[in-house]
């Protein structure tokens, strides 16, 4: 397999899909459903999606020659492949939904006042479009090359928020149950599984014998800068939270900079439709892969073509049709349980993969040991694990 | 008397008045010369082949009683240095090629020598690549000088050389020119296997052969480095790079090609490091100015004036409150008239130049605005977007080209469209194939120990390696030891 | 047809910029938004019985004023805000453009009725910050907008910057649609508009020439009337005071002593000259029976949170305040006082200024509790140190709303003199 990304380049693409659909809508919606416990709700998801991503990781690097298809066909069999890549599917087509419509309603409010969703829909959809068309290395070097402006620009906006932005104190916590906190977490499950992506880059990864700390650490930062970006909302709108669905453009309003300096939203909003488009690229890149494996039919010439076709009619149908209305995806995607279940049942592939291999690994090693005990064969030497066999029969 | 053989050739040549047919004849032997009068050196000629011939065979007629050599007129009479011997199915060729031929009586091969000159151009400072400190050597239209240009800062046996003729009816020299213990083998193989497929009519320029050198030759990015200097030439041959210098071009192309390249000046190694850094930095401002701002001015006018700060929104809407045109036509018009202003000032000799830029700025700068026609934003924004073209100049094509993309996307689609473009720019940029470079290194993929001569210019003494995005064999450039 | 899809499919990007194209032909002659949209940079909403009256400040760009603002005024009626809005819209036939709003302007009665209804639309309307300044006039919003045209029109001072310097320097609080908001769901619920009122005598002067005003319902132009009249010939007015507002509608009116009282309760950072306070006929061994001048350069407020043993919140001020001696008045020069400041800072002084801000800050808690107004936030702060115990006493009380009856407030003040 060609390795076109390196381990620098996957973190990155790590460090900016953290971001994807948290910055807007988001801090409103969740603080309607458990207050300022929701900034608990928001950790737990982020506690699951590191977990998900040091074993997505291990699994890559236990990995490193084969292709995800192939890896899952291998250890699952072809057709619980499909079913795994069709639920992948569904995941990411909502998630790109949701991006869609949720970016159209932000950039609507924010910049975009009377333009149409077809516009907005035709930008997002081409340059996602596009990302995926070029090579995945080419996606890779382009979200390395945008990294440092989303850090900086990240970063600056969080210190200068957090050291002159007029806080209140968040206390008491913990006035919503636990119950209610978890609930939070499972109903909104669908804007975590950040990481799932990296399964899609399996194979193509070069791992070379480097310490990958500073790498963990982007990933790390992230997640850190999310939960800040909440902690930030909640404490300069401590109870008017619901009333801010555009959070990251309203925040700047309320720094004491606008005085100075006048209104400048439009870095923020820059900022936001720039992660559109890298979010919109990655899960095209995503919803691509799955469907051109779930294609059977060997007949096909162009898979690549023709399932960004099918996608983008898809998304399409369900923004003009199905979901026409923000609000209806809002109450479909975070109030009913179908999504959440879906996003649970998805968040557990990567575990129930590392399980199956770390199995079949096992039965494959003892297979191993008895047809060389057949054989006859002395001094069976299992690599690195110290175990060591004598011929005493 | 004319040989038959001299006569075919003179016919091949289709009887050209400059192609002369010289008879020789010296104690019984009979010499035919033919050459192309034009193209070669005639007191060479005079003195370094005839002469020496005539007092050869005059002396052998009086004392020495030798068997006549070819090879012998080859190795001791003729006093040049570029003799062989071709045969008769060479002999064309090597005419064209501006050889002199000498045709002997009764021998089957025939002597070509080399003694061409023409009219060869100084090395000057060439106009599109000044300096303040510095070399001012430039590269000329004649491969050989520009060798010698590139060889005399070379005074070690690593410099290599490979020739080879290119163009069916031009039969153009060109020379690969690389650091043998430095460059990388696959990437010399590769450019000549690229090389020796063009199969064309003539080469007049370097610039004819770019387009077979790019692996996306369609594109409109630059993908073959170019330039006029030695001195830079010699440092990029230092990196690992692959010069080509073609006969007739003072334009020399280089391989692979990286972006970072256009954003970097001779001036910047030849100044303060710091300096060099602030200007980087400039530049690369510059290129942003004139590529995303005149879009950006329209997408604010058309559809965000609500995130466009007051003051500035104040002096817009007074300021274009009475003009006739739609934003996007006023650009597009200011736009234009630059646009003939700069081809005129080009075409024009220097001293109506001076006169069409004095009424191009009054009727651009003052009487357009007065008129009402244009607003003084507008035509602020289109001039500091066409300065800024020229901080880049190698790259004035494609920020033209791209200037008026990201106006019809700011236009047609607003910021978005704007932000959009840029992104897909950028990924576009990554996906082109360059000889296994990356188009945006050392900034995408990311190369710590190259940002060192990327936007930031370290000093010459932390500069210890080779760039590690160009693949090379020998990586150290130098050892420094602070404190000895 | 076959080559054009053919070239397409290997050049995408010539695919999307053609696409793109089918975008351009209205941008042709889409004309700047500015002319079709009224930028609005101020707003005063009249509550009326009939309704509301809502005047505009709008941005009317002209061409040989290319640095200048030039402002008209413009009203609309209306049953609710958002159609008297919508009724300015309809005169002058263009789009209404809030996002330059800098200030909103309230009336007596908006705010007796309730001012979150009021502003609801307000909240709503995203192209509005909700960072915008209120500022509460005991009459007509028109007649002091009016007033600030001719004011904005003389000089460079606007009213918006005035309200930004309340906050900053007069409040130490914010006042603006978000604050408003901000109480009305707090379980304090009080907020703080700064004042600004029509003055014969005090404030800036407003005379001079014509402030260009027309009503929706007039031609524009021409007609003054009287108001717009006598509203020429009075002064702006910033007095310093601020309305109290409870759930939104109004509270009491704190006078300009008071308010500079309740600033003690406030961190505060740099010199304004809004704070300076007076020591009237203090003696020490320097001076004698002089009128001390001393400005504060930095105040900082810690809160010391306890409960007593009948289960009852103790709120204990903790004032810093570090402040400088600016002018000393003595009638009788019997010693130097033209010595060093340092020597001029004597504890007697420290004591002085001490109890100074204490009683003030006593006099101004004693008010605020005795109305019942929780302008501090007591309750916030009370209930995120010790959630508990702060629940158990509010379960304790017969009506929960009146939790400041009980509370007992101490004051501690150690000034720092530069």
């Amino acid at each position: 397999m060609i390795k076109t990304i390196s381990v620098r380049q996957l973190s990155i693409i790590g460090f900016i899909s953290v971001f994807a659909l948290k910055l807007t809508i988001l801090p409103s919606l969740f603080y309607q459903k458990s207050g300022i416990d929701a900034l608990f709700s928001l950790f737990f998801l982020i506690i699951f999606d590191l977990l998900e991503y040091f074993i997505i990781l291990k699994l890559l690097k236990q990995n490193q020659n084969k292709d995800f298809y192939q890896f899952l066909c291998d250890k699952t069999g072809k057709i619980v492949a499909k079913i795994i890549l069709f639920l992948l599917f569904v995941f990411y087509f909502i998630k790109i939904i949701l991006l869609t419509s949720g970016g159209y309603n932000f950039a609507r409010n924010a910049i975009f006042k009377e333009a149409p969703l077809f516009l907005f829909a035709f930008i997002l959809l081409s340059i996602s479009n596009s990302l995926c068309l070029f090579k995945t290395q080419s996606y890779a070097r382009t979200s390395e090359f945008f990294y440092p402006i989303i850090l900086i620009m990240m970063s600056i906006f969080m210190i200068i928020a957090l050291f002159t932005a007029p806080m209140q104190d968040l206390r008491p916590f913990f006035q919503n149950t636990f119950s209610n906190i978890f609930n939070t977490s499972f109903m909104f499950s669908i804007v975590s599984g950040n990481f799932l992506f990296m399964l899609f880059f399996m194979g193509r990864i070069k791992f070379k014998e480097t310490k990958y700390k500073s790498y963990n650490f982007k990933i790390l930062y992230g997640c850190f800068l999310v939960f800040l970006f909440y902690f930030i909302d909640y404490s300069i709108f401590k109870y008017t939270a619901m009333a801010h669905p555009q959070a990251i453009s309203e925040i700047i309003q309320f720094l004491p900079l606008t005085n100075i300096i006048g209104n400048f939203d439009w870095l923020a909003v820059s900022l936001m439709l720039l992660l559109f488009s890298l979010h919109g690229g990655l899960f095209i890149i995503c919803l691509s892969y799955s469907l051109k494996n779930i294609l059977v039919n060997k007949k096909i010439k162009n898979k690549n073509l023709l399932s960004l076709i099918i996608i983008n009619f898809l998304i399409l149908i369900f923004i003009y049709f199905v979901f026409p209305k923000f609000e209806d995806m809002r109450q479909f995607v975070f109030n009913q349980y179908y999504v959440p279940i879906l996003s649970s049942i998805v968040f557990f592939i990567p575990l129930f993969l590392y399980i199956i291999s770390f199995i079949i690994e096992k039965i494959n090693k003892k297979n191993r040991v008895i047809l060389k005990r057949k054989k006859g064969i002395t001094n069976i030497n299992f690599k690195n694990k110290g175990m060591y066999y004598e011929k005493d029969f | 008397m004319i040989f038959r053989a001299s006569k075919d050739l003179k016919a091949k040549m289709n009887d050209s008045e400059d192609v002369v047919i010289k008879e020789i004849c010296c104690s019984n032997k009979e010499f035919n010369l033919i050459f192309v009068k034009t193209m070669i050196d005639e007191k060479s000629l005079t003195y370094a082949v005839i002469g020496p011939i005539i007092d050869y065979f005059s002396k052998k007629n009086n004392s020495v009683n030798e068997d006549f050599n070819i090879n012998k007129i080859k190795n001791e009479v003729l006093k040049t240095l570029d003799v062989k011997l071709i045969t008769k199915k060479e002999s064309l060729n090597e005419l064209s090629s501006n050889k002199v031929l000498l045709i002997i009586k009764g021998e089957k091969k025939i002597l070509s020598i080399d003694i061409i000159k023409y009219p060869i151009r100084t090395p000057t400072e060439p106009p599109t690549s000044a300096v303040v400190k510095g070399p001012r050597e430039g590269f000329v239209e004649d491969m050989n000088t520009n060798i010698s240009l590139i060889r005399k800062r070379f005074n070690s046996q690593e410099l290599t050389v490979k020739q080879m003729s290119i163009g069916k009816r031009s039969q153009t020299k060109i020379s690969i020119v690389y650091l043998n213990q430095i460059v990388s083998i696959n990437l010399v193989k590769r450019i000549e296997k690229k090389l020796k497929k063009i199969n064309i009519d003539g080469v007049i320029d370097s610039y004819y052969l770019i387009p077979f050198l790019q692996n996306n030759p369609s594109s409109m990015f630059k993908q073959v480095g170019n330039c006029e200097k030695p001195d830079i030439i010699s440092a990029k041959l230092l990196e690992g790079r692959v010069a080509i210098i073609v006969d007739n071009s003072p334009i020399v192309l280089t391989l692979p090609f990286m972006f970072i390249e256009d954003l970097q000046n001779s001036n910047d190694y030849y100044s303060l490091s710091q300096y060099a850094t602030y200007i980087r930095v400039i530049r690369i401002l510059g290129l942003l100015f004139s590529v995303i701002i005149p879009g950006t001015y329209i997408s604010f006018r058309l559809y965000h004036y609500n995130i466009v700060p007051i003051n500035f929104l104040v002096t817009i809407a007074n300021s274009t409150a009475s003009i006739p045109l739609t934003p996007f036509l006023e650009v597009i018009f200011i736009l234009i008239l630059f646009e003939i202003l700069y081809e005129v000032s080009l075409r024009l000799p220097r001293y109506l130049g001076l006169a069409t830029s004095i009424v191009g700025a009054l009727v651009l700068g003052d009487t357009g605005v007065k008129a009402g026609l244009i607003s003084p934003p507008g035509v602020m924004v289109i001039a500091l977007s066409t300065i800024a073209v020229y901080t880049i100049p190698d790259q004035v094509d494609q920020i033209n080209l791209l200037r008026a993309t990201f106006i019809v996307l700011g236009s047609a689609l607003g910021l978005f469209g704007i932000i959009a473009g840029f992104v897909f720019v950028i990924a576009y940029l990554n996906s082109l194939e360059n000889y296994g470079v990356g188009y945006l290194a050392p900034f995408s993929p990311k190369i710590s120990s190259d940002l060192k001569d990327g936007v930031i210019k370290s000093n010459i003494i932390y500069m210890k390696e080779r760039p590690k995005s160009i693949k090379n064999k020998n990586k150290t450039r130098m050892k420094y030891d602070k404190d000895n | 047809m076959k080559k054009t899809f053919k070239y397409f499919k290997t050049h995408p990007i010539y695919f999307l910029l053609f696409l793109c194209l089918l975008f351009l032909p209205p941008v042709i002659v889409a004309q700047p938004e500015t002319q079709s949209t009224l930028i609005v940079r101020a707003l005063g909403i009249d509550k009326t019985e009939e309704g509301y009256d809502i005047s505009t400040v709008v941005l009317t760009p002209k061409s040989d004023q290319m640095f200048g603002e030039n402002y008209k005024l413009i009203e609309g009626k209306g049953k609710s805000v958002s159609d008297a809005i919508a009724q300015i819209g309809v005169y002058s036939g263009k789009n209404i453009g809030l996002s330059h709003t800098g200030i909103v302007f309230v009336n007596d009665l908006a705010c007796k009725t309730g001012l979150v209804e009021i502003l609801d639309f307000l909240i709503r309307e995203y192209s509005l910050g909700n960072n915008t300044s209120i500022m509460y006039v005991q009459d007509s919003t028109k007649d002091v907008i009016n007033a600030s045209l001719t004011l904005a029109k003389e000089s460079e001072i606007s009213l918006d910057e005035i309200s930004v310097f309340n906050e900053n320097k007069i409040l130490f609080e914010k006042s603006t649609i978000e604050s408003v908001h901000d109480s009305s769901n707090a379980p304090s619920r009080c907020s703080l508009l700064s004042v600004i009122k029509l003055s014969d005598e005090n404030g800036l002067e407003t005379k001079g020439s014509q402030s260009n005003e027309s009503s929706g319902n007039e031609v524009s132009s021409g007609d003054q009337t009287e108001s717009t009249q006598q509203s020429q010939e009075k002064n702006i007015e910033n007095s310093g005071e601020a309305l109290v507002l409870k759930e939104g509608k109004e509270k009491i009116l704190l006078s300009k002593e008071e308010v500079l009282k309740y600033k003690w309760t406030k961190n505060s950072k740099g010199i304004n000259y809004a704070d300076v306070f007076i020591l009237e006929n203090f003696s020490d061994e320097n001076l004698t029976n002089a009128n001390v001048s001393v400005i504060l350069e930095n105040n900082k407020v810690e809160y010391n949170i306890d409960f007593n043993k009948a289960g009852n919140p103790i709120f204990e001020y903790k004032i810093s305040p570090t402040v400088r001696i600016v002018e000393v008045n003595q009638k009788i020069l019997d010693k130097d006082i033209y010595i060093s400041p340092n020597k001029l800072s004597t504890n007697k002084l420290e004591n002085a200024i001490n109890s100074y801000v204490e009683n003030n800050v006593r006099e101004i808690i004693t008010k605020l509790q005795f109305e019942n107004l929780d302008l501090n936030k007591i309750y916030e702060k009370i209930n995120a140190v010790d959630n508990k115990m702060f629940k158990k006493y509010l379960d304790q009380l017969s009506d929960k709303s009146k939790y400041l009856e009980n509370i007992e407030f101490k004051y501690e003040c150690q000034c720092e003199i530069l």
